[in-house]
């Protein structure tokens, strides 16, 4: 009865938070918090086909839309929590908010993306049917302290999750805990030896010798083609038209699609066609003909990675340095930005936009235009370019969107 | 100026210390050498090599727990080599880890000692609250503008001299409003950022007496309005 009131309570604050035209998603999370403690899990709890937590350093909001958006083609009723709401209070949000009012949850399972440190908490009363382990990456140290203990984290969830681990075989650290940390099934994902160079490890990052180990992983990305993808499976070769670009997002896909086969039992690629990508994470806006993708840089691997996309488009950078981009610029000195010289114009913008076009200099690299207002940066860009790739830190991405999303009907 | 003088730069354990971008500060100097047509030599000096004999600037930067375990007793190794290449003047900048490895010691929280190479007068204990945030440093070579992330407390000795002085930021210990420290040629600083990008002023003295010591006794001017400008801008942020 008292979560039944609790959720009450919660969906009133929703309801007052919108009618005000607030977006707070964490504080009707922080009220029910304070009245059941219990109720994340008391709710899960009530499942069918329980919990999949997907948790690492990049490449949570992804997999976590196509896994999700895959069951829900399949017919499932899927609870999701949406992006940023990945900490404790954001996810009570999400689970008030789509309880009915006598307290049900009308899913059927629940798709989860988890911050590595909440999920370590939440993992032993959660006990998720299903994880999946993106990677462990330099980011956010400010608030984990140390890269081996954010590995250790995901051990944690990995541990307490009662069905299969779904883990990223190119990633020594996830490997190295899910090795350890587990008795559970183990589904690897990853790609063949020649498209591993587009996923280096933190350790190839900064510069250590050590090779990779090679894993024979049960899901390998194979080949792509335009934006068909061909995964190989135990069970043989799969293509999948996908709406995604960008060589991380495609092994999302192929850890997603691991995934959903082993919730569902069976060859699951067909629910993978044409899904896009969620907010921010390669994002296509147009403004009038021109075409621009949007694409959320975090770290120095993901960074790397990231702007080997679409390598002919001019690009630009935006980088902010409020506290949810990091308010420390030093990890753009670790981004190699050598893969930037074939394009055709780069620009930089956001409150250290400076900052970034002074490690271009250092590359021998020339920002065409570089401002520290955001704004000026996207006009310039949009007014002297037929379209491009934007790449941007959190807080820039939530700006860049907005303001391009007001320009879209604008012509150019 | 001679365009044949290569200048040999070492950088410390670049594998084991390697957060925060402190290898940002290797390819500053090398690139404002080589812009001036001075040219580099870059050895990467890790556990168990030899700091080569005739290098000119020594530098090394930040790591995790891990990576300063790792690399303690090499160090340790390696300190006699150390103290004898600052007799000869030969120019060292050491960040954040290193820096605090360069000092006599480092009390960690449960009170273990480890000791330091002692090149430089100070000592660090390991506090729990960390020093995190936007940095400015005035200092004899001009403004230093930098990022700080650090929980160990590192006081100086009386009489030996600190890199600048805090006018925004903790620098050292938060208390005394120093920052880094100062002996000869050895440069020792919590600044990341890296220090160097936006810093060029101290840069190039750094630049310059490693060159003196080869009989050029000037640099070239080179057109920092770029650096200068992310320089401005980043002081105004906030802490």
């Amino acid at each position: 009865m008292l979560d039944i009131i609790a959720i009450v309570i919660g969906k009133i604050i929703y309801w007052v938070l919108r009618k005000t035209g607030r977006h707070g998603a964490a504080l009707p999370g922080l009220v029910v918090e304070k009245i059941r403690p219990n109720i994340l899990t008391t709710q899960l709890a009530k499942l069918t086909e329980g919990v999949v937590v997907i948790s690492g350093t990049n490449g949570k909001t992804t997999t976590t839309h196509l896994i999700a958006t895959a069951l829900k083609k399949s017919g499932k009723r899927v609870l999701t929590n949406h992006s940023g709401s990945n900490m404790t209070r954001g996810l009570i949000s999400s689970v008030i908010r789509y309880s009915n009012m006598s307290g049900k949850l009308p899913y059927d399972i629940a798709v989860l993306e988890i911050d590595e440190a909440y999920a370590a908490k939440l993992a032993p009363i959660l006990k998720p049917r299903m994880s999946v382990l993106t990677n462990v990456l330099r980011d956010q140290l400010d608030r984990f302290g140390e890269i081996d203990t954010t590995a250790s984290l995901l051990g944690k969830l990995a541990s307490h999750t009662t069905e299969a681990v779904i883990a990223n075989g190119l990633d020594d650290r996830v490997m190295r805990v899910v090795n350890e940390q587990s008795r559970q099934k183990i589904i690897t994902y990853g790609s063949n030896k020649a498209l591993s160079v587009y996923f280096p490890t933190d350790d190839e990052w900064h510069g250590s010798k050590e090779k990779r180990k090679d894993v024979d992983c049960a899901y390998s990305l194979n080949l792509v083609d335009e934006h068909t993808v061909t995964i190989g499976t135990k069970q043989g070769s799969v293509s999948i038209t996908t709406g995604l670009s960008g060589w991380h997002n495609y092994l999302n896909l192929t850890g997603a699609l691991a995934t959903v086969d082993a919730i569902l039992g069976h060859d699951s690629s067909s629910y993978f066609a044409g899904i896009g990508a969620p907010y921010g994470r390669g994002e296509e806006i147009f403004v009038g003909s021109k075409r621009f993708v949007l694409q959320l840089v975090k770290n120095p691997a993901g960074f790397t990675t990231s702007i080997q996309d679409e390598r002919e488009l001019p690009a630009l950078l935006l980088i902010n340095d409020a506290f949810a981009d990091s308010r420390d610029v030093s990890w753009l000195w670790d981004v190699d930005v050598s893969s930037l010289s074939k394009r055709p114009a780069i620009y930089c913008g956001g409150s250290r936009g400076y900052d970034m076009a002074l490690r271009l200099k250092y590359s021998e690299l020339t920002s065409g235009y570089t401002s520290s207002s955001l704004e000026d940066s996207i006009d310039e860009f949009i007014d002297k370019t037929d379209g491009g790739i934007l790449f941007v830190t959190y807080t820039a991405m939530l700006k860049a969107r907005k303001y391009m999303m007001k320009m879209k009907s604008v012509d150019v | 100026m001679s365009v044949q003088k290569v200048i040999t730069l070492a950088h410390l354990y670049q594998r084991e210390m390697n957060i925060y971008g402190d290898t940002g500060n290797r390819l500053i100097l090398e690139k404002r050498l080589q812009w001036r047509g001075i040219k580099t030599r870059t050895v990467i000096v890790g556990i168990g090599d030899t700091i080569p004999p005739d290098v000119d600037i020594i530098i090394g930067g930040g790591g995790q727990d891990a990576g300063q375990l790792l690399i303690e007793k090499d160090l340790l190794k390696k300190s006699k080599m150390l103290h004898q290449l600052a007799n000869d003047g030969v120019v060292m900048l050491m960040v954040c880890g290193l820096y605090q490895l360069f000092g006599r010691r480092f009390t960690t929280k449960d009170a273990t000692q480890i000791s330091g190479i002692g090149l430089m007068p100070h000592e660090t204990v390991a506090s729990g609250k960390r020093l995190i945030g936007n940095c400015v440093v005035d200092s004899p070579f001009g403004k230093l503008v930098g990022y700080e992330n650090h929980s160990g407390l590192t006081t100086l000795d009386d009489q030996s001299e600190p890199l600048g002085v805090v006018i925004k930021g903790y620098g050292n210990n938060g208390d005394d409003g120093k920052e880094g420290c100062v002996i000869n040629n050895v440069f020792g600083t919590y600044m990341h950022g890296p220090l160097l990008a936006k810093s060029t002023l101290f840069a190039d003295e750094l630049l310059l007496r490693a060159v003196k010591r080869h009989g050029i006794e000037s640099l070239d001017v080179l057109n920092d309005t770029l650096e200068n400008e992310a320089a401005r801008l980043a002081m105004l942020r906030p802490r």
